[in-house]
């Protein structure tokens, strides 16, 4: 698409970098297909090829109102467009530039109101003491002691995951003491920074994401290279830590060894010798999170994982599309996520499984709320059946 | 009988009745113009799947030269000893419409014209050439017809196509069936 | 003028669109070089409100331009100036579902793809997949008489729609059946761009999915060889579900998208879909592997995983050719089958001349080639360079006995085009079909058919018998 941004801004290197996204987009509409909110309101305006637009258009200095940001607020930054687009438009990130640069048009309710939200949810100390209204399980399963040693691996605790549902570390740590891998664990105050980043607060995520790289390559000099992160919202921001510096800032190698070691627990285990996992024989249905599905781009990666340890997994109609949870969305946009939510877990549900299953802190929580079905994380399951 | 002829035949009269093999003739007084008179084949290309034939070319001649070739009509005609292209496409039938791929025509006032084309796709203009299957004559002189042909193996030749229905009569359609018999034939000289 | 007030009160909140900020995303369609803002934009959710609109359009003498996902190549929803754009997104549901005969009713702003997922469960699909089947609705491919991969078997939309209802301007129904006696009105609508009326419910055709289909990939070193493995296969008395060519530098652009394993040493690739019952299929399958067996690559699909995704590439290649080059400009004319090499050898030529690449992704079975020029947009000159190359292309088919376009219509950016293809008293009869349906012409008035004037002032005038036709006409 041709673009007209202004010279001044185009010389910057995020101007730079927004005008090399737009030039990528061609304007084709197949994006449209794929969008859960474009599915539901059948309005280009909340679409990824209308909010392109908008974006454009506002960087292009037209003008930008409160109607255009109503449109990007809807907008669930799940990136099935990514996986959908041809042209490799990287629509998350044009559209954190864009949220970034409209800002200042946003009401102050609501700047206050999301700036509560992002405070709470990025500071333990203050949600620690909230958690356990919303809390989703305990801890389940004894501590498996670890027999033998092939390894030691750095897992991200996450800030909201160890009070919500503190058995998903607790049941990594023993499927990976089972397979031989010592855990360090980071501390729970080292948040990834993606609250901050998609609530266009990125200074506010740049601070937190300096700390945690200083910190986690710390480890790397004690022999661990592989970061392991069980929600893949986090994962996803870890693997993009990359892109938020240029070249030549001082944290960028570092910022590169962070990404490229950072795994999503499936990933990590792919090229594991799993026979020390016992069977079970469970009715399931895998809810795939689109921070892993599209942001991450691992499509079927844990449903095959599963599908190999013997799970009986139920395909899901519209796989591809958002639960609706979106890490903040559910708060700020209640009515298209519970929709969303609905639809959902009506595929979900509809082959009558055992249990839910996903990958992500975020979607389960949000799930919860909406069905009796169990939803846990995938690797609760393999701890379950130790 | 040529192409110039036949236009002059429309310039020069007041009414005229167009007649391929008249099968299908009811008598009127308006002198008639003989299509079996311009017949022949115009081009033919099995690896296009296409034949472009002059109006009053038999089906049953068609046929045979398709045959040599393991090729045959997408359509069936009934009445098959005489029957010409031009009759079957102004009776009309829906499969004959889908197998249509463009027309020479000479409209009311005597001009040729060209519609469609002797390609599989071609979306440029109105479809006129698909427009005038079942036209029934009074709008056009149709001279010649391209269509579309199939190898015999895929020819799904049921012995009777589906029966055209009388559609809903309407304040709109007569306009419109009105308007168009206007656009090709203004002064009303194909009866 | 038209108070925009109006439409408010007409229509719920949520379906009209105004002001400059919030129409600007609707001022082009897939064809994004041409741009207008529209005065507003409405979203009606049912037939009562597009009867509304109309009415209010017509008392105002505003045009009105109807637009389905907006994903058509040929800037046909591009809206007009002081036009309101009827967006029919938000009909989209489908309404019944006929295993036994066959059929499904829907509205629309179904998207193709949605229909053949919904039948799915019945062993049925619909046919048409032009390769924005996934986005692209089917009210936008009954007015674009849309094609796709599979046409050279399946036919075209106007073979697989049974019914349509449509509305004109004054909100009259008229209900247009394929099996109707007379005239064939349900085959002008078909390809009519939005000029002669609303599309509001069409009746599509189902087709039973094959029992058996099989994708064969072919390399050739030469693009003549592959070529004439096209008209090979035709003259062997197959027709094939699909029958596609791509060049070696879609190839490139598509693999690097869909990495869908074509081979990326070859010139020009070929995929050749059979299906049917299995027996066809496999003797067919025999007879094609002998015809291609001098490919430099041959390659047959063993499960339906690897046949989508060797499909994948060539239904992609249009975007992916978008990794290569800020802007591309899709052509999209058709020659009959014979001229195919010849018509690429020039293509190449005129490449060259213009100094401007070309990716050449094209359905080989029915003639229909798709040049994708790819230029810059941002610099100074070369969208012109690139539409004179295009009107080049686009004379050539013309003069070989093939078509202008063939499956993405007219729109606003071939009208100098159809100068070429049309004699003026050919232009003449469109105008007045127009005029009988949409006496006022506000059903996107200036699309699909040049004015005579436009014609004359571009000089290409098309010449029958060597006269010029209309002398009468001020030629500038």
């Amino acid at each position: 698409m041709q673009t007209k941004l202004p010279q001044q801004f185009s010389r910057s290197s995020i101007g730079q970098k927004a005008d090399n996204i737009l030039r990528s987009c061609v304007h084709c509409g197949f994006c449209l297909a794929t969008c859960p909110t474009y599915q539901l309101l059948g309005d280009e305006l909340d679409s990824p090829r209308g909010r392109i637009y908008l974006i454009k258009s506002a960087l292009e200095d037209n003008q930008f109102s409160r109607d255009s940001l109503t449109h990007l607020d809807r907008c669930l930054t799940c990136r099935a467009c990514e996986t959908t687009c041809p042209s490799g438009v990287e629509y998350g990130e044009l559209v954190d530039i864009g949220r970034t640069f409209v800002e200042h048009t946003r009401p102050l309710w609501q700047r206050v109101s999301r700036y509560s939200v992002r405070k709470l949810l990025t500071n333990p100390s203050l949600f620690n003491i909230v958690a356990p209204l919303f809390r989703q399980s305990s801890i389940q399963t004894a501590v498996t002691e670890q027999q033998l040693f092939k390894g030691r691996v750095l897992l991200l605790t996450g800030c909201v995951q160890p009070a919500l549902a503190p058995n998903i570390n607790h049941a990594t740590k023993n499927v990976l003491a089972t397979l031989g891998f010592e855990v360090v664990e980071t501390a729970q105050k080292e948040c990834c920074g993606a609250v901050d980043q998609h609530t266009s607060a990125p200074n506010d995520a740049l601070i937190k994401i300096k700390q945690n790289i200083d910190q986690w390559s710390a480890h790397f000099e004690s022999g661990i290279d592989v970061i392991i992160s069980t929600a893949s919202g986090c994962g996803l921001m870890v693997k993009d830590y990359v892109k938020l510096f240029e070249p030549d800032d001082a944290y960028y190698q570092k910022a590169v060894q962070v990404s490229e070691k950072t795994k999503d627990i499936a990933e990590f285990l792919l090229d594991k010798d799993l026979s020390a996992l016992p069977v079970a024989k469970t009715k399931i249905t895998f809810q795939a999170p689109c921070s892993l599905q599209h942001g991450q781009k691992l499509p079927g990666l844990v449903e095959g994982l599963l599908t190999k340890l013997g799970y009986e997994l139920r395909p899901v109609t519209d796989a591809h599309l958002c639960c609706g949870s979106a890490g903040t969305y559910s708060l700020f946009q209640p009515a298209i996520s519970t929709q969303l939510r609905t639809n959902k877990l009506q595929h979900l549900t509809q082959s009558e499984p055992d249990v839910i299953v996903t990958a992500n802190i975020g979607c389960q929580m949000h799930l919860s709320k909406g069905t009796k079905t169990p939803i846990k994380h995938w690797i609760e399951l393999l701890d379950d059946a130790l | 009988m040529n192409i110039e002829q036949i236009q002059q035949q429309v310039i020069d009269a007041d009414q005229l009745q167009i007649v391929g093999n008249k099968s299908h003739l009811k008598f009127t007084s308006s002198p008639t113009l003989e299509m079996s008179l311009y017949s022949g084949l115009i081009g033919y290309h099995p690896e296009e799947l296409v034949m472009t034939a002059k109006s009053g070319t038999r089906i049953k001649d068609i046929e045979s030269i398709l045959g040599h070739k393991g090729q045959t009509l997408p359509f069936v005609v009934h009445d098959h000893e005489n029957a010409t292209i031009g009759g079957a496409y102004a009776l009309g039938s829906p499969e004959l419409r889908d197998a249509v791929l463009g027309v020479k025509i000479i409209d009311g006032q005597g001009r040729l014209l060209n519609f469609g084309g002797q390609v599989m796709k071609n979306v440029a203009g109105y479809d006129v050439a698909r427009l005038l299957v079942g036209s029934k004559g009074k709008l056009a002189v149709i001279c010649e017809i391209s269509f579309r042909v199939l190898p015999k193996a895929y020819a799904i030749h049921s012995t009777s196509s589906a029966e055209l229905i009388t559609p809903t009569p309407s304040a709109i359609r007569d306009y419109i069936e009105h308007g168009l018999k206007n656009v090709f034939d203004p002064n009303g000289v194909f009866v | 003028m038209f108070n925009t007030q109006q439409l408010l009160k007409a229509l719920p909140k949520d379906s009209v669109i105004i002001g400059d900020e919030n129409t600007r995303p609707f001022e082009c369609d897939g064809l994004s070089v041409y741009r207008q803002k529209p005065l507003a934009v409405v979203l009606p959710t049912n037939l009562d409100q597009v009867r509304k609109v109309l009415s209010l359009c017509k008392q105002h003498q505003t045009p009105v331009v109807t637009r389905g996902a907006g994903t058509g190549l040929s800037g046909g929803a591009l809206p007009l100036e002081n036009s309101v754009v009827l967006g029919l997104s938000k009909l989209n549901k489908i309404k019944t579902i006929d295993p036994e005969q066959q059929l499904a009713i829907v509205e629309p702003g179904v998207r193709n793809i949605a229909i053949s997922e919904a039948v799915s469960q019945y062993g049925l699909y619909y046919a048409p997949d032009p390769s924005s089947q996934i986005a692209c609705t089917i009210g936008g491919n009954v007015a674009e008489n849309s094609g796709g991969v599979h046409c050279l078997k399946y036919g075209l939309t106007v073979h697989n729609v049974i019914a349509v209802k449509m509305l004109t301007l004054d909100g009259e129904e008229l209900i247009l059946n394929r099996n109707e006696d007379g005239l064939g009105l349900l085959a002008l609508m078909n390809g009519s761009e939005g000029l002669l009326g609303i599309i509001t419910e069409i009746t599509v055709k189902l087709t039973p999915k094959p029992e058996r289909v099989q994708l064969v990939l072919a390399g050739f070193d030469h693009v003549r060889d592959c070529a004439n493995a096209v008209a090979n296969i035709i003259e062997a008395g197959i027709i094939p579900s699909g029958l596609e060519m791509m060049d070696k530098f879609a190839i490139e652009a598509a693999e690097d998208y869909a990495k869908a394993g074509y081979p990326d040493d070859a010139q020009a690739l070929l995929l050749c879909e059979l299906d049917g019952d299995d027996q066809s299929v496999k003797a067919e399958l025999e007879q094609v592997l002998n015809i291609l067996s001098t490919a430099s690559t041959l390659k047959v699909s063993k499960n339906e995983q690897e046949r989508l995704s060797l499909w994948q590439g060539r239904k992609s290649a249009f975007p992916a050719v978008g990794r290569l080059s800020p802007d591309y400009y899709c052509m999209d004319g058709t020659i009959p089958k014979r001229y195919l090499a010849d018509v690429l050898e020039k293509i190449s030529q005129l490449s060259k001349h213009y100094g401007l690449r070309v990716a050449n992704v094209f359905h080989a079975g029915d003639g229909n080639l798709h040049p994708l020029i790819l230029y810059d947009a941002n610099t100074p000159g070369e969208l012109e360079k690139t539409e004179a190359f295009g009107t080049e292309i686009l004379k050539l088919c013309v003069d070989v006995g093939g078509a202008i376009t063939g499956e993405h219509g007219v729109g606003i950016e071939k009208l100098n085009a159809m100068c070429h293809q049309f004699s003026a008293d050919e232009l003449d009869v469109f105008h007045q079909i127009k005029a009988v349906f949409d006496p006022a012409s506000l059903l996107n008035p200036g699309k699909a058919v040049p004015t005579l004037h436009r014609c004359a002032e571009l000089g290409s005038m098309h010449v029958h018998h060597g006269e010029l036709p209309h002398p009468d006409l001020e030629r500038f």
